[in-house]
């Protein structure tokens, strides 16, 4: 049993910690080398991990892919350490639209024409900070989407990522609330209720006292407990 | 299409939430109440306290705080709209 909620409670953590990581937003250092657009057939698994056509347009099974590929600094710990290293990557620009994940992005043409302006060259160095969300797997064939580029003069730029902090202080903010909210229902509606029924268990008569120790044990659980 | 969806699931989870938080408010300013009507009136009879009790809640709903709690509906919509100005602009 302590197995099996170990094993719930590890799949719940990951889940969600993946799904944050995959929707937050992320900042990468980089050159763009080029951009380029493909068509994609979507299968129904990386159908997923793209979010929809231009926003003004209609939906079809088969569409065209804006991509911009890159060579951008490596990190380690979620970009938290940079490093020397350069690698590719490539992200693909689509608008997310009214859709998940609320990024409210209607611009992917002006993003494009963005990258293409700050496009790199041998020897002409354009550094860019490219804002993105999503992962890139070379398996499944799926990218991250940019949101954002913002032109820099070099690689050793400072990034503070005011929203993920917010957002974590927000988290941590409901989560209190929550816990308060809880305790007060508890306090308030669940408590008095139990109290009544178990007064009415109290009537039920002498077989039943058995019952009434596990049963009141449970109804136990419920009730909060003292404040500290 | 996907706007409308947005607006209608929208709108859902802040009521849930807007519903939740207005109880929560209500009951905690009604178990204060309830408090200090009974350090001020220890032997007080029970329809006296309720009544008072009420009369201070209600009082509380007409207040500025309780109205301000319209802000869960306004702050994420202000958001999204700053959202969209911030992402878009060029």
């Amino acid at each position: 049993m302590r197995y099996v909620r170990i094993t719930l409670r590890t799949v719940v953590i990951v889940v969600v910690l993946g799904l944050l990581h995959y929707v937050l937003p992320q900042h990468d250092v980089a050159r763009v080398t080029s951009t380029e657009v493909i068509r994609m057939d979507f299968s129904s698994f990386n159908r997923w991990f793209f979010a929809r056509s231009d926003s003004g347009t209609t939906e079809l099974t088969t569409r065209d892919i804006r991509l911009i590929n890159t060579e951008r600094k490596r990190t380690l710990l979620l970009g938290f350490i940079r490093r020397e290293a350069e690698g590719v990557m490539v992200y693909r620009n689509e608008d997310t639209g009214w859709i998940w994940p609320p990024y409210f992005k209607f611009d992917s043409s002006d993003l494009q024409a963005t990258a293409s302006a700050n496009m790199s060259a041998p020897g002409v160095e354009q550094w860019a900070i490219i804002t993105h969300y999503g992962w890139r797997n070379r398996f499944f064939t799926i990218y991250p989407n940019a949101v954002g580029i913002r032109p820099v003069e070099g690689p050793d730029v400072r990034i503070i990522p005011w929203f993920n902090i917010f957002f974590f202080a927000f988290v941590i903010f409901g989560y209190f609330f929550l816990r308060a909210m809880w305790r007060q229902f508890r306090e308030r509606k669940i408590d008095p209720v139990l109290d009544s029924a178990g007064e009415a268990y109290g009537r039920v008569g002498d077989h039943a006292s058995q019952t009434r120790g596990r049963i009141g044990r449970w109804l136990d659980s419920w009730r909060a407990k003292p404040r500290k | 299409m996907s706007l409308v969806r947005l607006v209608v699931f929208g709108a859902i989870g802040l009521t849930v939430v807007y519903l939740a938080v207005a109880w929560f408010v209500r009951s905690t300013r009604r178990e204060r109440l309830e408090k200090q009507w009974d350090a001020a009136n220890p032997a007080g009879d029970a329809e006296a306290r309720r009544a008072e009790v009420e009369k201070g809640v209600d009082e509380y709903r007409g207040g500025l705080v309780y109205r301000s709690l319209l802000l869960i509906y306004i702050v994420p919509a202000v958001l999204v709209v700053a959202n969209i100005v911030v992402t878009n602009w060029n």
